[in-house]
């Protein structure tokens, strides 16, 4: 697959931004992309009228002080003056130019951070990465930059290839270990009565067995895949929770399921992953 | 090729011209042979595939009420900070000169009364027949019809002010093609959309002035020649080329407007010379006939009685909308910008189509009753002997008969004027490359070049058969539009998610206190150097 070479990150100005650039260092330590944009979108239209008062004091613009701001928070990481550093302050507050332009730049990944402070936080990195066609991490607060561990979804979509491929680079690279797995959806906990459920249940199986064999002959993978069958539980959560119990680091998942309607911009798996009360990176693959 | 007067998208403006050129030559010197290939296309398609056009116009409908009802209903054409351009009122009168006021005046009174003298079943000149012909009339020219051009006309405005791609007919491809409709496929498209158009506009050009040389030797004994119809053609296409020289917030508004109201002079004679009370009873009587019968009537199919009455009627209409919608679906779609898709849908589907069924009831139903109070039905068939002199037979029926059928004359001349620029502008914006203000040079070359196509086909004959050859162009139009309607879905459904996705409001409160406290930071490290 094509190497990522140019990828972006959303920093706000918060706590959180040291955490996403050691974490960004650290992928970087491994892929040495070609630069990293820093992005930060100014939310709101105008300035309040304290800020714009002593502005003037500063004898530059607001987009300088915050890129100046940024760039001190990067030369931690980076060092000072690294040229494969670049900045984006977006103006106006809209997040749909916003989102254009990261399209229009086309990153290869687009790293967002998550707050699992309280609810209603976040609400931007959840309006981008509805937005925006680039690949996206999402990345919460109690994270350790670790690719021991990955897992990724796959659904027998089309973009269970791109997820595959994706998994595949980082254990060519980092070394991760691949935990593929596959959510059988046989609804039978609506059925209780159904006569030789458990044959159905062997069907199902087998099926999903055949289609991941397909996958795995045509990428030359290697690893076994884990198929869980669907409860009462939505099924981000039984993927959540198996990754819990592998200790994985990261989840790969792909943007849309098999049976996501045309009107949701991302899925409703990827949408339930990237919800508040889950504390893993996951990486949703456009 | 680009300075202030020609701006042309070169791989759809050298074919499309040549290809019309080539076309003309052709039509003309084979003849008739040509006609008759042209005839055996159109009775193909009227006779084999009638079928298909009954489901899909009906499909059209149930799409258009679908979305003006459904939560994309608050969708803007052109974002949410959208302004309209123009006044309501204008918009009503720009969609109705240039989607069918010709077609009104030309068959406004015919239709009716060809339908109550011929009908498809059932005994001619009877009450059943005058009731059966009110209902079919209101069918051809009602919701349907407009509900055509409502899909064409919404997916166009979609995809060109919501997704910021050129208005042209290619545009509508984008959700399937992707970026290859800036390639020859699209190149393809919209050669195929501009002969179309020209051939279409510049026949009906050519039978609106045997219209008008018709009422004029009604009127005044002017000999009916095809001089005097190549000076018409002449005259009407110095006036569009004004029109379309002023632009659309100019000439084409002014006209449109002005269409409207000497239409509604019109309707206001016939109203008080007329039946009067006749025709308000009978508006409320035919809208209710029509309404009950809506469903009956619009998928009725001839299945088990087949008179091949369908074929020369329904069918034809259906076609003829079909192949006239991408030139009335863009015009449509240049002047909405700014409309909700609620207020867009209702605006044409609905006010065009009443205001339709108003002008046939008082037109072809005062007819009708006039003609069933005299024995031996003479006004009728005098009315159904020429289509093209029908309006002047009716109006002569009248007092101040003069000064009606002048009013006439000069309404199908200003009617053709609107169709003649609307269509140059069209026609510019698709060999511009989707631009929507062209240079002016170019809209006055295809204002010319339609009436220049007009007379020489009215000189060399072959104006039926190009007409034949444009309506054609109904069946592949016909499979674009249900692709259209699919890929329109899609971009509305997009489009609302994004802008749910879009409403929830940011947490400014925080992010304020954040930069004050950076700026503070800043102006602190200042003082401290």
């Amino acid at each position: 697959m094509k190497k990522i070479r140019h990828i972006a990150l959303c920093l706000d100005l918060t706590e959180m931004d040291n955490l996403l650039l050691s974490y960004v260092k650290r992928l970087d330590d491994y892929f040495e992309f070609d630069s990293l944009t820093l992005l930060h979108l100014i939310e709101i239209e105008e300035l309040p009228s304290e800020i714009n008062s002593i502005v003037p004091e500063l004898g530059k613009s607001i987009e300088e002080v915050i890129q100046n701001e940024l760039s001190e928070k990067a030369e931690t990481y980076f060092g000072k003056d690294n040229e494969n550093i670049r900045f984006h302050i977006h103006q106006g507050g809209d997040v749909e130019t916003f989102a254009s332009y990261m399209d229009k730049e086309d990153f290869g990944l687009v790293i967002l951070g998550k707050k699992s402070a309280y609810l209603g936080s976040g609400i931007l990195s959840g309006k981008i990465v509805r937005l925006i066609n680039c690949n996206t991490l999402f990345v919460p607060e109690i994270t350790n930059p670790n690719f021991e561990n990955v897992v990724i979804t796959l659904d027998f979509s089309s973009y269970s290839d791109k997820v595959i491929n994706i998994g595949l680079n980082l254990k060519n690279i980092i070394n991760s270990s691949l935990h593929p797995v596959h959510v059988i959806k046989s609804g039978v906990q609506y059925f209780p009565y159904i006569k030789n459920f458990n044959k159905y249940a062997q069907e199902l199986e087998n099926e999903a067995k055949k289609q991941y064999k397909r996958f795995q002959k045509k990428h030359h993978l290697s690893e076994e895949i884990t198929l869980l069958k669907d409860s009462d539980l939505h099924i981000s959560k039984l993927i959540y929770n198996y990754a819990v119990r592998e200790s994985a680091n990261l989840i790969i998942a792909g943007n849309k399921g098999k049976k996501d309607e045309g009107d949701l911009l991302i899925g409703s798996i990827a949408e339930q992953l990237i919800a508040h009360d889950k504390n893993l990176p996951v990486l949703i693959v456009k | 090729m680009n300075n202030k007067y020609f701006d042309v998208h070169a791989p759809v403006f050298w074919p499309a011209t040549v290809l019309i050129i080539a076309f003309i030559a052709i039509t003309i010197i084979v003849g008739e042979p040509m006609e008759n290939i042209f005839d055996q296309i159109q009775v193909f398609i009227t006779d084999k595939t009638g079928w298909l056009f009954i489901i899909s116009v009906n499909a059209f409908i149930v799409f258009c009420f679908y979305l003006g009802f459904s939560k994309f209903g608050n969708i803007k054409l052109g974002g949410k900070n959208a302004e309209t351009e123009f006044s309501t009122s204008a918009w009503f009168a720009m969609l109705f000169s240039a989607g069918m006021g010709i077609g009104l005046l030309f068959w406004g009174v015919a239709e009716p009364v060809s339908h109550y003298s011929k009908p498809p079943y059932g005994e001619p000149f009877s009450v059943a027949s005058a009731e059966r012909a009110m209902n079919l009339t209101f069918l051809h020219w009602g919701f349907h019809a407009w509900a055509i051009y409502a899909i064409v006309a919404l997916a166009l405005a979609f995809f060109t002010y919501n997704r910021k791609l050129p208005l042209t007919i290619r545009s509508i491809f984008y959700p399937i093609l992707g970026d290859r409709i800036h390639g020859w496929i699209g190149d393809v498209i919209d050669v195929m959309a501009v002969l179309a158009t020209l051939f279409g506009l510049a026949t009906s050009l050519g039978f609106g002035v045997q219209q008008v040389n018709g009422g004029l030797s009604y009127l005044f004994g002017i000999p009916v020649s095809t001089t005097i119809q190549v000076l018409l053609i002449t005259g009407i296409t110095i006036v569009a080329t004004f029109s379309v020289f002023s632009g659309i917030d100019k000439g084409v508004k002014f006209l449109s407007e002005w269409n409207v109201r000497i239409a509604a002079i019109m309707l206001i004679f016939v109203l008080i010379v007329g039946p009067t009370l006749f025709i308000f009873r009978s508006l409320i009587q035919n809208l209710g006939n029509y309404i009950n019968q809506i469903i009956q009537v619009s998928t009725w199919t001839e299945a088990y009685r087949d008179n091949g009455w369908q074929g020369s009627w329904t069918i034809f209409y259906w076609a003829w909308w079909v192949s006239w919608s991408p030139f009335v679906g863009m015009f449509i779609a240049r002047v909405s910008r700014g409309r909700t898709i609620r207020e867009f849908i209702f605006g044409v589907l609905l006010v065009p189509a009443l205001l339709t069924f108003v002008w046939l009831t008082a037109m072809g139903g005062s007819a009708i009753f006039m003609d069933m109070q005299n024995e031996g039905h003479q006004l009728a068939k005098d009315i159904v002997a020429d289509e093209s002199t029908a309006l002047f037979v009716f109006l002569h029926e009248f007092p101040l008969r003069t000064i009606g059928s002048a009013v006439g004359v000069l309404l199908v001349i200003s009617f053709f004027v609107t169709s003649s620029d609307s269509g140059s502008l069209v026609i510019d914006s698709i060999t511009a490359g989707g631009k929507l203000d062209a240079p002016v040079g170019q809209r006055i070359f295809w204002a010319i070049s339609e009436g220049a196509v007009a007379a020489v086909l009215l000189i060399g004959g072959g104006l039926s058969a190009l007409q034949t050859a444009a309506i054609t162009t109904g069946l592949p139009f016909l499979v674009v539009l249900l692709i259209m309607m699919y890929s329109l879905y899609k971009g509305l459904q997009n489009e609302y998610a994004r802008n749910e996705a879009l409403k929830k409001d940011l947490d400014k409160k925080s992010y304020e206190k954040n930069l004050a406290q950076i700026v503070q930071k800043n102006i602190q490290k200042n003082k401290s150097k």
